[in-house]
C-alpha cells in the first residue's frame, strides 16, 4: 500500500483510565504482556506496507516517544518516509471532546503536505486487532468509496463503555447510511474507528474548519454527510479489542488468556511490533504453580499464578498467590501477597503478606511505582 | 585516526567438533546457550562491558548465523562507534599473492595484522568465543601494566584432579609464569589457562611473524607461540580470575553449564543488572503457560505454549510443549515442537525439530537430537543412538529402527 500513508490519531479521552494515564497517553498503555497499545495499529499498517506514518501525540508523550524512537522495531527508521511524531494542537485536551480531532492534522498540515502518498488511512490508538489493511484499500477501490470506515458487527462494550462507542447504520451493499456517536445501532455496527479517505478529501475538510471552527471527523463531518459522500463499511471479524477505559483495559487483556484469541491476534503471518527489550528468559522456582498465564521475559516466579499478564521482570515471591490480575513491567510482589483482580502499574512493590482482594467486578488499580503495605490501600 | 589502547580478537571459527550434532549447521560460538542467548554474547558482553571497544571476530567454520546474528554489533552497542571501533567480522580472505584458510589460532590473528595495526594499540586481549564466564578484562589489564608484563595469561583454579585436562601454568611466587603444559599428566599446579590473553602488540606481532614463517609450526597459541614465548623468558603472568568459568565445548560441559545456569551455581546468574549479558533477541509473542501445565525450576522464554509438565529445564523461544508429555533435565532449543505424550530426559532437542506424539527420548547420558528433523508419533530415542535425518521412506522406518 505505497499510496496509503498513515495517520494514528490521539485518543483525547485520558481520564477514563484513571491513574493509568498519569505518566502516559491512551498510545503507550502496556497491553498484552509486552507490547503497548500503539504497537497494534502501527503494526497493522506496516504489515500492510504503509511505510509512512504519523503519530498525533498528547503533551503526555514521554512514555511513548521513548517506545516509538526512531521507529527501528517496526522498520520505520528510513531514509524516505518513516516515522513522524506530531504534536496536538489541543492544549486543553481534558475538556476535547472531538472522536477523531482533524485540528490535530491540521497543525501538522507541513507534513501532510510533503507526503506523497495519495490517500490516508486514520486510526485511534487504542484499536487492539490484527487486520489486513490490505483487503480494505482492495474494497474501497472496488466500491469507488469516497471514505471507507472498517466495523464489527456485533462488538459488545462493556456497558459503561457504550457511551464511547460510534456506530453505523449500512444496506446490504455495505454503504453507510448513517453513523452515530454514543447511541447503540441496530445490529450493534460498531466503527473501528478506521478511516481510509483520500488525502485531498482530508485537505477540503480542513478548509471548511478553518471557516467555522468544526473539527470532528465523526460529528462534523461524516454524519452529516452520509448522502454526499459514498461511505462504505469494510466488516471486520477477528479478534477485536476497544479499549476506552480501565475496566475494558482489564476485561480484555484478560481475554488473552484464551490460547485461540492469541493465535489470532499474534498471527505469525502478521507479527505485531514492539520495541524489543533485552531479557533474560523467565525464570520458575521449585515452588512455582502456574496455570493459564501469559508471560514475558526476565520474571522470576517462586509462588503462585493464575490467569494472570505478567509483563516483563515481574518477581513473586513465595507463598504468594495472584489471581486474576495483571502486572506491568518490573511488579515486585513479596512473600505470601494475595492478590486478586488487581492491575498494578510500572514499578509497583507489594510487601510481603499483603491481601489485595477486589469486592467486585472491577479490578484495584495501583500506580505507578507505590509500595503497597498492609493497610495502605 | 584516534589509537586505541586496547582491542579485541575473538576467536570464533573453530568447528568445535566435540559439540557434534549442536555444531552441524553453526559455528560454536553461535551455538544457543541459557534460553535465549548464543554463546559469542558471552565474550562480546564482557568486552563491552571491560570497557573495549573495538572487536575483532575472527570466523572460518560455518559462519552465516554468526555473521547475521553479530550484524553490525548493535545488540551490544558496538554500532555506537562507526568507523572507530566497533565490530568487525574478519573472514580469511585472498590477497594479491594468493589465499589461505586459518590455519591455527595464532595464524587467524597473523592474517589480521593490518587490522590491528589500523588501530595502533598498545595491547591486544585474544578471546574464545566458546566460553561462558562474566569477566572484567580491564581489572587484568590493569594488572598487566602494574606488572610491566609483556604477556598475561588469565588463569582459574581448577579441582586438582581434573587439572590434567587443562592447560597448566606453573608460576613462581610473584605469579611470573615459569612453565606451560598442555594436559600433564602429573599437573604442578592447578592453574588452568582459560584461553584469554593480552599480549603488548609490538610483542606479539614479532612472535606471529616469526611463527608464519615457521614451517614446522602449527600455529596456535597454546602450542606454539606460548611455549616459544616461555623459551626467550619474555615477562608473562598469570591473572587469577576468581568467578565462574565454563569451556563449553563438548556436549557434556554444554550441557553441565546449562544446568548450574538453572541451579545458580557460581553466581552466574542473568537477572544482574551490573554485568549484563546481551544478545539480540527477535520478537516473539509472551509465553503461554496452559490451565494444564505444570513448570519447576525452569527458564522459559518468550514465544513457547506449555501445556505439559516442564521440570529442571531449559527453553528457548518458540518451544512447543503438548499435553501430558513431560520434560525434564533437557536443553531444547528454538522453535521445537513436542506433541502429547512425550517424554525427553537429558537431551538436547535441536531447533525447530518436531517430536511425535507419545516419543521417547532419554537414557542415561545427553542425549542430542539434530536441528530440523521430524520424528514420528512413538519414537524411541536411547543413549549412544544419534538420530540423523532421514528420507521419507526411512523416517517410516526410523522407529522400527531404534525400538
Amino acid at each position: 500500500m505505497k499510496e496509503v500513508m498513515g495517520l494514528i490519531h490521539h485518543v483525547k479521552d485520558e481520564k477514563a483510565f484513571r491513574q493509568i494515564t498519569k505518566n502516559r497517553c491512551v498510545a503507550a498503555i502496556p497491553f498484552g504482556g509486552k507490547y503497548r497499545l500503539v504497537d497494534f495499529p502501527l503494526s497493522n499498517m506496516v504489515n500492510a506496507g504503509i511505510s509512512n506514518i504519523g503519530i498525533i501525540t498528547s503533551f503526555n508523550m514521554r512514555s511513548l516517544l521513548e517506545h516509538l524512537g526512531r521507529g527501528e522495531d517496526w522498520g520505520l527508521d528510513r531514509k524516505k518516509d518513516g516515522l513522524f511524531i506530531l504534536p496536538t494542537a489541543s492544549i486543553d485536551s481534558a475538556n476535547n471532546k472531538r472522536k477523531v480531532d482533524l485540528e490535530d492534522f491540521y497543525a501538522n498540515l507541513d507534513y501532510l503536505e510533503k507526503s506523497k502518498q495519495e490517500y490516508v488511512l486514520i486510526t485511534g490508538s487504542n484499536i487492539v486487532c490484527n487486520l489486513d489493511l490490505r483487503k480494505v484499500g482492495a474494497f474501497h477501490k472496488k466500491n469507488e468509496a469516497d471514505v471507507t470506515i472498517v466495523y464489527q458487527d456485533g462488538y459488545q462494550f462493556l456497558d459503561l463503555d457504550i457511551k464511547r462507542g460510534v456506530y453505523l447504520q449500512k444496506d446490504d451493499d455495505g454503504r453507510i447510511l448513517a453513523i452515530e456517536a454514543g447511541a447503540p445501532s441496530p445490529g450493534n455496527v460498531v466503527s473501528m474507528d478506521m478511516y481510509l479517505l483520500k488525502k485531498s478529501l482530508l485537505m477540503s475538510f480542513f478548509e471548511e474548519g478553518e471557516i467555522n471552527g468544526k473539527w470532528d471527523l465523526i460529528s462534523d463531518f461524516l454524519t452529516s454527510r452520509v448522502r454526499d459522500l459514498r461511505i462504505y463499511g469494510f466488516p471486520y471479524q477477528g479478534y477485536l479489542a476497544i479499549v476506552n477505559s480501565w475496566q475494558s483495559l482489564f476485561k480484555h487483556q484478560l481475554e488473552l488468556l484464551d490460547s485461540r484469541v492469541v493465535q489470532k491476534l499474534f498471527n505469525p503471518k502478521r507479527m505485531i511490533y514492539t520495541k524489543i527489550k533485552d531479557g533474560p528468559p523467565t525464570r520458575y522456582c521449585g515452588g512455582a504453580e502456574v496455570c493459564n498465564v501469559l508471560a514475558s521475559n526476565g520474571c522470576v516466579i517462586e509462588g503462585k499464578v493464575e490467569n494472570c499478564i505478567m509483563f516483563r521482570k515481574v518477581k513473586i515471591g513465595r507463598g504468594a498467590v495472584i489471581r486474576n490480575s495483571i502486572l506491568m513491567p518490573k511488579v515486585e510482589i513479596g512473600e505470601n501477597v494475595v492478590l486478586d483482580r488487581v492491575i498494578l502499574d510500572k514499578g509497583v512493590s507489594v510487601h510481603k503478606g499483603t491481601k489485595l482482594i477486589s469486592q467486585n467486578e472491577d479490578p484495584i488499580i495501583i500506580p505507578k511505582n507505590i509500595k503497597v503495605r498492609e493497610g495502605s490501600v | 585516526m584516534k589509537s586505541k589502547e586496547c582491542i579485541a580478537m575473538l576467536l570464533a571459527g573453530g568447528q568445535g567438533s566435540r559439540l557434534r550434532l549442536l555444531t552441524k549447521n553453526l559455528a560454536k560460538p553461535a551455538v544457543p546457550f541459557g534460553g535465549k542467548y548464543r554463546i559469542i554474547d558471552f565474550s562480546l558482553s564482557n568486552c563491552v562491558n571491560s570497557g573495549i571497544d573495538t572487536v575483532g571476530v575472527l570466523t572460518q567454520y560455518k559462519p552465516q548465523v554468526l555473521n547475521s546474528y553479530i550484524g553490525i554489533g548493535d545488540a551490544w552497542d558496538f554500532h555506537c562507534y562507526g568507523s572507530h571501533g566497533g565490530v568487525t567480522i574478519l573472514p580469511p580472505y585472498e590477497r594479491e599473492d594468493g589465499g589461505e584458510f586459518y590455519k591455527g589460532t595464532a595464524h587467524a590473528i597473523y592474517q589480521n595484522i593490518d587490522f590491528i595495526d589500523k588501530y595502533n594499540p598498545e595491547y591486544v586481549l585474544i578471546l574464545s568465543g566458546d566460553h561462558i564466564y562474566k569477566m572484567d578484562y580491564s581489572l587484568m589489564l590493569e594488572e598487566h601494566k602494574k606488572n610491566d608484563a609483556e604477556v598475561t595469561i588469565s588463569v582459574i583454579e581448577v579441582p586438582w584432579e581434573e587439572a590434567s585436562r587443562f592447560g597448566i601454568m606453573n608460576t613462581d611466587q610473584e605469579g611470573r609464569i615459569v612453565q606451560f603444559e598442555e594436559k600433564p599428566i602429573c599437573p604442578k599446579s592447578n592453574l588452568a589457562s582459560m584461553g584469554v590473553y593480552i599480549f603488548n602488540w609490538g610483542v606479539l606481532k614479532e612472535y606471529l611473524i616469526r611463527d608464519a614463517a615457521d614451517k614446522e609450526s602449527a600455529h596456535d597459541f597454546g602450542k606454539n607461540v606460548i611455549p616459544r614465548m616461555l623459551q626467550d623468558s619474555l615477562k608473562m603472568y598469570a591473572y587469577a580470575f576468581q568467578g565462574y568459568w565454563r569451556d563449553v565445548g563438548t556436549v557434556e560441559s554444554y550441557w553441565e553449564a546449562s544446568m548450574d545456569i538453572l541451579d545458580d551455581q557460581g553466581c552466574l546468574t542473568f537477572f544482574d543488572n551490573d554485568w549484563r549479558i546481551y544478545s539480540a533477541p527477535s520478537l516473539q509473542a509472551p509465553h503461554y503457560i496452559s490451565s494444564k501445565a505444570e513448570i519447576e525450576d525452569s527458564l522459559i522464554s518468550d514465544g513457547c505454549a506449555i501445556e505439559g509438565k516442564v521440570e529442571h529445564s531449559i527453553l528457548f523461544p518458540g518451544v512447543f510443549v503438548g499435553q501430558e508429555s513431560l520434560i525434564k533435565d533437557s536443553i531444547i532449543m528454538p522453535g521445537v515442537r513436542i506433541g502429547r505424550r512425550v517424554k525427553i530426559e537429558k537431551a538436547i532437542i535441536g531447533e525447530n525439530t518436531v517430536v511425535g506424539d507419545g516419543s521417547y527420548i532419554g537414557a542415561d547420558g545427553i542425549t542430542v537430537i539434530e536441528d530440523s528433523i521430524t520424528m514420528p508419533e512413538n519414537t524411541q530415542v536411547g543413549r549412544l543412538l544419534r538420530l540423523k535425518k532421514k528420507t521419507k521412506e526411512e523416517e517410516e522406518d526410523v522407529k522400527e529402527l531404534l525400538g
